[in-house]
């Protein structure tokens, strides 16, 4: 559980209780986050899909296997796991820039190499 | 300034019937996203990084049209992902030109030469082609090669067929202005409408954030890029928003003039920033805290951005809302926007931004009230 003192990234596998100190800037992370969520209520049931909103009162998530939008209480729910992949990692401007350097770079040192042959 | 007498001529009027009417708020452009996937996948692109089964969600041209009517405004841009690859735009479009919408159709052309026959030429429908350049920046820009031949070839097509088209350039830090002046002649001889032209924004969920454009990185680039104009460019925007771009004036945002309608509902505040989404346009203007937008409110989120979504709308409300931009418009346009030297120390004024509380931590403690219900 993460202390006042410490900001806790929020990635895949993550979980976020209802009685964690972070829980509100948990939810922020939680509509920021790119990859699916799995709400697990105080009821015991469960649901997953991504979740897109989040008001004063509830959570809205499009389920990962139906059309059919949900909502749920912030009083009914338990825990938020951060379940899917993010689908923005490694995905950044940096990253292309890497591997488009590595890239060239690779380039040049195969030229070299076929003009010593 | 490259826009048709007669779509300057539908946004004047119906901004003044907005005046006229006393509404305080009122859109200018729907962002329309029908869909997030797309065939490219630009490094950066907060747009299409959702999972799979969101990427392949769309909206039906029934929902884009009843929330077109729903928000009422003169012109519909439609950005994606990449809206050729929607099932039912054809549809779409035609029910806008129906409405007599102005219809901003941003692709990024890869598909647009296959796709055209399904479109018909109308003073209504644009092509606002996605070029981040001439080719070696824009197949950087987009990762990957062959891209920008592809994009001139749809281009090509559309001029032939007598479509209008227009580009639409996002520049990000690094961008070179003698570049992008030698891409401006290019888009010219290719015989395009005209350009738009903005900066990137540091998207929060998009993960390049020190990549983007600081302000007075802005005015320099911006300087640089239309000092000594050429009279031979196009745009496809307001002369008052490429003199703001330029340091030469300054625009506060206008967030609601540009409402996003997507998947998710109506998009709180603006294009850039997902804080929430409801159900009605009306609940957006409604419930929506404007105050906290902007770059005089101090909103973190705000303050380096100038992209065109939240400061054209501010520059087109100047243009036909006050005496003092209609002829500064009029002069802009006669005789080129008013840019000064890339050296120049003069910079417009901006007031101190507030001091920024987000809602969330204004209303946190009842909220913590309320999570153990
Ligand atoms: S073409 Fe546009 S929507 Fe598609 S990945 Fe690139 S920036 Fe995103
Ligand atoms: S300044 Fe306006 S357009 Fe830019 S992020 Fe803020 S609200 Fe959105």
């Amino acid at each position: 559980m993460a202390n006042a003192f410490e900001k806790r990234e929020f990635v895949q596998g993550v979980s976020l209780r209802v009685s964690d100190a972070d829980f509100y800037d948990g939810l922020r992370a939680v509509v920021d986050y790119r990859g699916d969520c799995k709400i697990l209520l105080k009821d015991g049931s469960e649901a997953e899909g991504y979740i897109f909103n989040f008001t004063k009162l509830c959570v809205d998530l499009i389920p990962v296997d139906s059309e059919q939008r949900k909502s749920f209480l912030i009083s009914n729910i338990a825990e938020i796991i951060f379940s899917g992949a993010d689908a923005a990692a490694g995905k950044s401007w940096e990253d292309w820039m890497k591997r488009k350097a590595a890239q060239k770079s690779h380039q040049a040192a195969s030229s070299d190499a076929a003009s010593h042959a | 300034m490259s826009v048709p007498v007669s779509q300057m001529w539908t946004v004047a009027s119906y901004v003044i019937k907005q005046k006229l009417m006393g509404r305080k708020r009122y859109p200018l452009v729907l962002m329309l996203e029908p869909l997030f996937r797309c065939n490219l996948s630009c490094a950066g692109c907060g747009k299409i990084q959702y999972p799979d089964h969101i990427l392949k969600k769309v909206l039906s041209a029934d929902q884009c049209l009843a929330a077109a009517d729903e928000c009422g405004a003169p012109i519909v841009s439609i950005p994606g992902g990449e809206p050729l690859l929607h099932p039912e735009m054809p549809q779409l479009v035609e029910g806008l030109v129906a409405r007599k919408k102005y219809i901003y159709l941003c692709t990024n052309a890869i598909l647009l030469k296959s796709k055209i026959d399904q479109y018909k030429a109308t003073k209504y429908l644009t092509f606002s082609v996605h070029m981040d350049g001439l080719q070696e920046e824009h197949d950087e820009a987009v990762c990957r090669d062959g891209t920008y031949a592809k994009a001139i070839e749809g281009i090509k097509e559309a001029l032939k067929r007598g479509f209008r088209v227009t580009t639409n350039t996002t520049l990000f830090d690094g961008a070179k202005s003698e570049r992008v002046r030698e891409f401006f002649d290019e888009m010219m001889k290719l015989g395009v409408e005209g350009m738009m032209v903005s900066p990137g924004y540091s998207y929060s969920k998009a993960p390049d954030q020190n990549h983007f454009l600081k302000r007075q990185k802005t005015f320099k680039l911006f300087r640089e890029i239309f000092f000594n104009g050429k009279k031979s460019w196009r745009f496809n925007q307001s002369p008052l928003f490429i003199e703001y771009l330029a340091g030469s004036r300054h625009f506060e945002c206008t967030p609601w003039g540009n409402p996003t309608y997507n998947i998710f509902g109506w998009q709180k505040p603006c294009y850039l920033l997902q804080d929430g989404y409801v159900k009605t346009f009306n609940e957006l203007l409604e419930t929506t805290n404007w105050d906290n937008y902007g770059r005089k409110s101090g909103n973190p989120a705000c303050q380096d951005c100038m992209v065109h979504c939240g400061h054209e709308p501010t520059a087109v409300d100047y243009t036909f809302g006050t005496a003092k931009g209609f002829w500064g418009t009029v002069k802009a346009t006669l005789s080129g926007p008013k840019i000064h030297a890339p050296d120049s120390p003069i910079f417009p004024f901006m007031s101190k931004p507030k001091n920024f509380v987000s809602e969330y931590e204004q209303s946190e403690n009842s909220e913590k009230v309320m999570k153990n219900g």
